[in-house]
């Protein structure tokens, strides 16, 4: 039963990296898009 | 007054009740929201990095970056759930998603969290403050020879204990008497706080130069050292031995801490100003490159220059004034830097302490409102008029915690990165099913978006929400202070949530159907004449306390009902945090307010007059007043005198409220009514002024003295005027600290000179000026 615990618990590794590489995406288009709204002038 | 009203409100034996949805509220800039958000972000940078450090070694800053870059993602995700609710909090976009069990799950984690950012808050400006203290007198004794019993050195983590249980109690007393919640404060607060990140990230970036300070070892599974206490119930495992990879993991899990209040910028997004997505992003971005900077870069400095032989040992709980105190540069300079930055700690942590009062008073409310906490809870104070229950309850919850912690920062932290991590997982996977379940308006998207034929899939959220489970799973495995307390605390509060909603269902039944039967209750989006059926010029009266109505009794005496409305306003304050739009069916009448409205009608009953009720959401009691008048195009507005400020300042802040209002607005007479029946009138809004007899008496003079030249002969009495006015205001506006210095030396010579016994009758109008004049 532990075994099996930590065997799934090793699982969630890929899971939290992949989840990064996606994250980094998000950060990356969102940080370019939310900048040029912050410096764009007032409509 | 018009004779004719639109239709007889006595056509009905019941009382018209009109309940608006629409919450009246002011609005702020992005600037001023990403202050109130930064005021409780960017106090974790005085207390996080200490707190990795101690569980996962000196790689800490690097997971501390690493999160508050992550923080970029979990801010987009709020910003889609701002873009689709404005109250996009956790809440809403759980019960939205996953319906009201998940809900009261992640209402409670999210409780936690703010519950504990209240004692690690005040606990941790404590720590900067005695070991500021300790410093001073060990200082004194060894440099100055002082004897050890004038200057002691204190139990930090009690002394810091006390501190907090100090700084709650003195917030619990503001709480319960309803301070008004500025901006302005969180706006000053920011600005002093940047003057100290500019001169710690300026200084310790050529301190780091000078003294050529490494960067801190790399983040990989080598070089993570974790705390007995950091691996959790792995601790006696053989997998704690061969964690590779999955230390990475666990070490970003003890550094998730470091972006807790992102959740405020839900609660601040209904503040916001227009163009509301807009300026929201803009907050957003602004929040996230300032922790990034201040709690990213600051933690990254203080391991690079503080040693390793006193950064955990001395300065864990303090890692910032540690900083200061390694900086290059004369001793005397570093003290003045260190003290500055306690100063700092000490209002960014104090205003934080205010937060989590604050905060967790506006999501218990928001749930009280949505039936989901028992009645008791709502019921006002009643000398002030707050939800005194449930602020008694936040912080008797925080005391405890303080008590329980002895003030040790490091139980505090591992405990508060539980609420931090579910509540924002919570949200994420709401976000996710969202994304299939949700068709209405949706104002932006979190990108990475793949289509694949007729389905969307979400890339970038189901991105952030495995980073967030992950981590939130394996915290509950590694933190298992957080993992008990949490847990215990969630159930506890599920089972009050659940317990009360069963109890209210039965209750706001009988209390919707008391109601129908005694009022004709309707519900419209705003507030208007034709709503109520009233003809203008109409009479506002507020009414808050059911035991003794005075300005209601005072009005009624003074209004001829047949000729003029009398409208009696209740507002439901919403709370920190509340929605911008209250629906028919999310309207929950209290026990309270039924009492409320039945006194009312007794009242006028009593005097033989028609009122009508009308119950507006409001954020802001004097905005709701004014907006409400004006929408109602009311000639007066009666109220009680306050319990917390005068009647003058009563009439300053509406006064202010009304000049924020846009147009076409009308002005109106504001009374304030004492509890023996006196009043005090004030004219909201441009008013002829009531000239004196000395004042008509010069204007006379001047004129014919005036009209003597051949050239005046069309002068009239008013040209004076306008021309002395003229004048003013044009040399108002070029000196204008000269006009307002000999306004002031002629009021005061013309108060000596009215002398005893002469009427002032703009008085009052004076003061306010005065004020205006000041502010």
């Amino acid at each position: 039963m532990a075994t099996v615990g930590m065997m799934l618990l090793r699982a969630l590794v890929p899971l939290f990296f992949i989840g990064m590489a996606g994250s980094l995406v998000v950060i990356v288009v969102t940080f370019v898009e939310d900048m040029k709204e912050l410096i764009e002038e007032e409509d | 007054m018009a004779s004719n009203p639109p239709s007889s409100p006595l056509q009905s034996n019941r009382v018209r009740l009109v309940v608006a949805s629409s919450v009246m509220l002011t609005f702020i800039s992005f600037w001023r929201a990403a202050a109130i958000v930064l005021n409780d972000l960017g106090s974790s940078a005085f207390y996080a990095g200490g707190i990795a450090e101690e569980a996962v070694g000196k790689a800490a800053p690097w997971f501390i970056l690493g999160v508050m870059l992550f923080s970029f993602a979990v801010r987009a995700v709020y910003v889609e759930s701002c873009s689709m609710f404005t109250r996009g909090g956790v809440y809403r976009i759980v019960k939205e998603a996953l319906g009201g069990t998940f809900a009261k799950l992640s209402v409670s984690a999210l409780m936690f969290d703010y519950i504990l950012t209240g004692p690690i808050s005040g606990v941790s400006a404590g720590q900067y403050i005695v070991g500021l203290l300790n410093d001073l007198a060990h200082l004194c004794v060894t440099r100055y020879h002082w004897p050890i019993w004038l200057a002691p050195q204190l139990n930090v983590n009690y002394a810091s204990a006390a501190f907090a249980l100090l700084i709650t109690i003195y917030f619990w007393w503001q709480n319960i008497k309803g301070i008004e919640e500025s901006s302005d404060k969180a706006l000053k607060v920011m600005q002093i706080t940047t003057v100290m990140v500019v001169l710690l990230l300026g200084w310790g970036i050529f301190s780091a130069f000078h003294v050529g300070a490494h960067l801190p070892p790399l983040p990989v599974p080598a070089n993570l050292h974790f705390s007995q206490d950091a691996l959790g119930f792995l601790r006696h495992t053989s997998f704690a031995k061969t964690l590779g990879l999955f230390g990475v993991l666990m070490a970003f899990g003890h550094s998730v801490l470091a972006m807790s209040g992102e959740e405020s910028l839900a609660q601040v997004n209904r503040e916001i100003e227009h163009p509301k997505l807009k300026n929201l992003k803009r907050a957003a971005i602004v929040i996230a490159i300032y922790s990034f900077i201040f709690t990213g870069i600051g933690s990254l400095l203080a391991v690079m220059l503080i040693p390793d032989a006193v950064r955990v040992p001395v300065y864990r709980d303090n890692l910032i004034a540690g900083l200061a105190m390694y900086m290059v540069g004369p001793m005397a300079l570093r003290l003045v830097f260190r003290s500055f930055v306690v100063i700092v700690g000490f209002l960014i942590l104090g205003g934080a302490v205010n937060t989590a009062i604050v905060g967790s008073t506006g999501v218990l409310m928001r749930v009280a409102e949505d039936g989901v906490l028992a009645d008791w809870f709502r019921h006002p104070q009643q000398k002030y008029g707050t939800s005194h229950r449930i602020v008694n309850l936040v912080v008797a919850m925080q005391l405890f915690t303080i008590v329980v912690s002895r003030g040790n920062v490091i139980m505090l932290g591992e405990a508060y990165a539980f609420g931090v991590i579910w509540s924002f997982t919570f949200n994420a996977l709401a976000m996710t099913v969202m994304r299939w379940k949700y068709h209405g308006e949706r104002g932006w998207k979190v990108p990475l978006n793949v289509r694949i034929g007729k389905t969307e899939i979400p890339l970038g959220l189901i991105s952030v929400f495995l980073v967030l489970f992950t981590t939130a799973v394996v915290n509950l495995f590694t933190k298992s202070i957080a993992t008990v307390s949490g847990i215990l605390f969630a159930i506890a509060f599920f089972i009050i949530f659940s317990l009360s909603e069963r109890d209210n269902k039965r209750r706001h039944a009988d209390t919707t159907r008391q109601l129908k039967e005694h009022f004709q209750l309707e519900h419209q989006d705003k507030v208007g004449r034709d709503a109520l059926e009233i003809r203008p010029g109409s009479v506002v009266v507020t009414m808050r306390d059911s035991v003794n109505p005075f300005a209601l009794k005072w009005a009624l005496t003074r209004t001829n009902t047949d000729e003029q409305d009398l409208v009696v306003l209740a507002a439901r304050m919403m709370g920190a945090g509340g929605p911008e739009y209250v629906s028919a069916s999310e309207q929950l009448f209290s026990e309270h307010e039924q009492t409320l409205f039945t006194k009312a009608v007794s009242v006028a009953e009593s005097f033989g007059k028609h009122i009508s009720l009308l119950v507006v959401p409001a954020g802001d009691i004097f905005a709701a007043l004014v907006q409400t008048a004006n929408s109602l195009d009311a000639a007066a507005v009666v109220s009680g005198l306050s319990t917390k400020i005068t009647a003058q300042e009563q009439a300053f802040y509406l006064g202010q409220a009304w000049e924020a209002l846009p147009e076409p607005k009308r002005q109106f007479t504001f009374y304030v009514v004492m509890p023996d029946g006196s009043n005090q009138s004030f004219h909201i809004g441009p008013h002829a002024p009531h000239i004196q007899p000395d004042d008509v008496e010069l204007v006379h003079r001047l004129w014919l003295n005036l009209r003597l030249d051949p050239e005046m002969h069309d002068l009239h009495h008013s040209d004076i005027l306008t021309y002395a006015l003229t004048r003013m205001s044009r040399e108002f506006n070029i000196d204008k600290q000269d006009v307002v210095k000999n306004l002031r030396e002629s009021l005061e010579e013309m108060h000596k000179r009215r002398g005893l016994g002469k009427h002032y009758d703009e008085v009052e109008d004076a003061a306010i000026r005065t004020k205006t004049i000041k502010h």
